[in-house]
């Protein structure tokens, strides 16, 4: 049993601060995600708690002992890095021993968990090879199986799929859940991938210039985004967000007058729908300028009145940009948010 | 279409062509011609004299010590170089203010002339003037001839070599460092390597492949050592005599071509054969590096 908390951290490097007061913990045989935009800070969390980096204020706790100042060696982690971080010069099977080795296990008892891990991951046939003789799938497989093989106390991994293409991509993913349900490690797990954070974690963090903006299950922070950032985080094409002028206590978008939360301030407010949940023909009517051809479906992008708008729907042939369509809110979910802040408002 | 197309190639191809066997084919075709010949400097016509320069060279102390006198210089030379070098290269591979500063300093004697170099050093060096020998007479400890000195004097040289050539090794170390991702030493730290094991199965086998190349390049460059010798005690001193000053000494000094054309003939297998293991492993890593 495991707990990993991360108390108030805060770090600077320098004239940047990196991470603002980041409270998370990652209770036993839980999987959380950290999503969030490039330079948010994620990265330099995960080295936080691997023990890499040192953190300016603030306190890790495994199991409620404070572990700042331990290196990584102490801490008893295991770690799956973006570009793999094999050894070059070892084979497969010298890369899966190598945390091993340093544990001063007898010879017999690092084979057998060598091979016990190999299996698990299908890596038996390639024990023999180099990473360089490996396809990227692979070598991120042996990476995971470097993290496995010891048995750690926690798992941390920093975007560990996103140097495959989409279909081992979509593979891994299946396969990383599997095996920490499995092995009920507690895991912190940093990603740019809005659906690898959806999919994968119990609960999804969102970061946003070194702190924490939301935190949540997947459910939860997909329905009921904190805040504009979260909203066009999550979800591809990013949700719409319509700023809007409020007049006699409604919202005006073309010339449908919205009714808004009663807690709304303002004369300003921002509406976010999901383009997905537009539907066709209506009383709005969408300005077309791209189509964005997706087999199944387009992405069509244009204007209404003054508004930027994207919707996602299956057409069919016929629609060309410079044309224009209706569109309808229907009960597509309307979330609103602040004009200023971009908080979201809450109804009571 | 096709004659005027080769007349073109050879336009364009012949003039280096005919610079190239008039400067490097013919000189070597001609001196291992003398080789079998007494040919002297001053004298009467060469007489050949079959494989006896040969016979000689391979039975005279003279030569043989030479021969071994430079496999000393270049093991030891190439060795502590490598050591130094790559001591400097661990030591400087963190950042730090003033980095380029220093960095610079380091390579200094790298880039400037041998012939310098052996100049500046005999003030150094020099056993009456020295400035090496003013500081220690000063402190009581004696006056050692480091140049005049027949156990010393080769030591000395060999000092200014390394003094000369660490940098180079520190150079390449540097690079082959400054390779390796920060991600396999983070790595290795979550792995629980202690700083020993990360050096020992890390760091060092990374390296390995470009220090190979620095000592396969500063083998065969320190076989050929000629200059600095040149600079310090002259080609004609019995206990710093390397292959080259000796070859240079018989040929020029005493004006027995015949007998340095073989020798030259002898040193030229030799640097070949390293030369050929240097191209041989630039091309395996160049085939290493492209797989992966």
């Amino acid at each position: 049993m495991t707990r990993l908390e991360l108390d108030r951290i805060s770090h600077r490097l320098g004239t940047t601060q990196v991470l603002r007061e980041v409270s998370l913990a990652v209770e036993h045989g839980e999987f959380v995600t950290v999503v969030g935009p490039s330079g948010c800070g994620k990265s330099t969390l995960l080295r936080v708690a691997a023990g890499l980096i040192e953190p300016d204020a603030g306190a890790l706790r495994l199991d409620g002992v404070e572990v700042n100042g331990w290196e990584p060696r102490r801490r008893d982690v295991a770690m799956v890095f973006q570009n793999y971080a094999l050894y070059p010069h070892l084979s497969v099977e010298r890369n899966l021993a190598f945390p091993l080795e340093n544990a001063r296990l007898s010879r017999e008892a690092i084979r057998e968990r060598v091979r016990a891990s190999a299996e698990l991951l299908g890596l038996g046939p390639l024990l023999a090879r180099k990473p360089a003789e490996l396809s990227g799938g692979q070598m991120q497989r042996v990476a995971l199986g470097r993290a496995i093989v010891r048995d750690p106390r926690y798992f941390l991994f920093d975007e560990p799929l996103s140097n495959l293409d989409p279909r081992l991509r979509a593979e891994l993913r299946v396969e990383i859940a599997a095996l920490q349900r499995r092995l009920g490690i507690p895991t912190l797990y940093v990603t740019h991938d809005q659906a690898e954070a959806l999919s994968l974690g119990s609960r999804v963090c969102v970061m946003w210039e070194g702190a924490l903006e939301q935190v949540g299950s997947p459910r939860e922070v997909w329905e009921r985004p904190t805040s504009t950032r979260v909203a066009t985080l999550l979800g591809s094409p990013a949700m719409n967000l319509l700023r809007l002028r409020i007049e006699a206590g409604r919202a005006v978008l073309g010339d449908l007058r919205l009714e808004v939360p009663p807690t709304a301030r303002g004369n300003q407010i921002v509406l976010g729908i999901r383009p997905h949940e537009l539907e066709l023909g209506g009383e709005l009517q969408l300005q077309v300028e791209w189509i964005e051809e997706q087999g199944d479906r387009q992405v069509l992008e244009g204007s209404v009145g003054q508004q930027r708008l994207r919707v996602v729907g299956a057409l069919g042939n016929g629609l060309k940009p410079g044309s224009s369509i209706g569109i309808r809110l229907g009960s597509a979910r309307r979330h609103w948010f602040e004009a200023g802040s971009g908080k979201r408002i809450h109804a009571p | 279409m096709h004659a005027r197309d080769g007349s073109l190639k050879w336009s364009l191809v012949g003039p280096t062509l005919i610079l190239l066997i008039a400067f490097n084919v013919f000189p070597l075709l001609y001196n291992i011609f003398l080789s079998f010949t007494n040919a002297e400097l001053v004298g009467e016509g060469a007489r050949n004299v079959g494989g006896a320069n040969y016979a000689r060279i391979f039975s005279d102390p003279i030569w043989q010590a030479a021969l071994r006198r430079t496999a000393l210089f270049v093991l030891c030379a190439v060795g502590v170089e490598l050591l130094l070098g790559f001591s400097l290269a661990l030591a400087l591979k963190k950042d730090f203010k003033g980095k380029h500063v220093v960095l610079t300093t380091l390579l200094v004697p790298m880039m400037l002339s041998p012939a310098v170099m052996g100049l500046y050093w005999n003030f150094v060096l020099n056993g009456n003037y020295g400035i090496l020998n003013q500081a220690l007479s000063a402190l009581g400890l004696g006056e050692p001839q480091w140049l005049t000195d027949r156990d010393l004097k080769f030591w000395s040289i060999l000092l200014v070599d390394i003094w000369m050539w660490t940098p180079f090794m520190m150079l390449i170390a540097l690079a082959g460092l400054s390779a390796i991702p920060n991600s396999i030493y983070e790595a290795a730290e979550i792995d629980r390597a202690s700083r020993w094991q990360v050096f020992r199965h890390v760091t060092l086998p990374m390296c390995a492949p470009l220090l190979g190349l620095a000592v396969l390049f500063r083998a065969t460059d320190a076989l050929k050592q000629f200059d600095l010798v040149m600079a310090t005690t002259g080609p004609n001193d019995a206990s710093t005599q390397t292959l080259s000053t000796l070859l240079y000494q018989s040929t020029f000094r005493e004006g027995k071509i015949g007998l340095g054309s073989a020798w030259a003939c002898t040193v030229l297998v030799v640097v070949l054969a390293l030369a050929t293991v240097f191209t041989r492993y630039v091309e395996r890593m160049r085939k290493t590096q492209e797989a992966t």
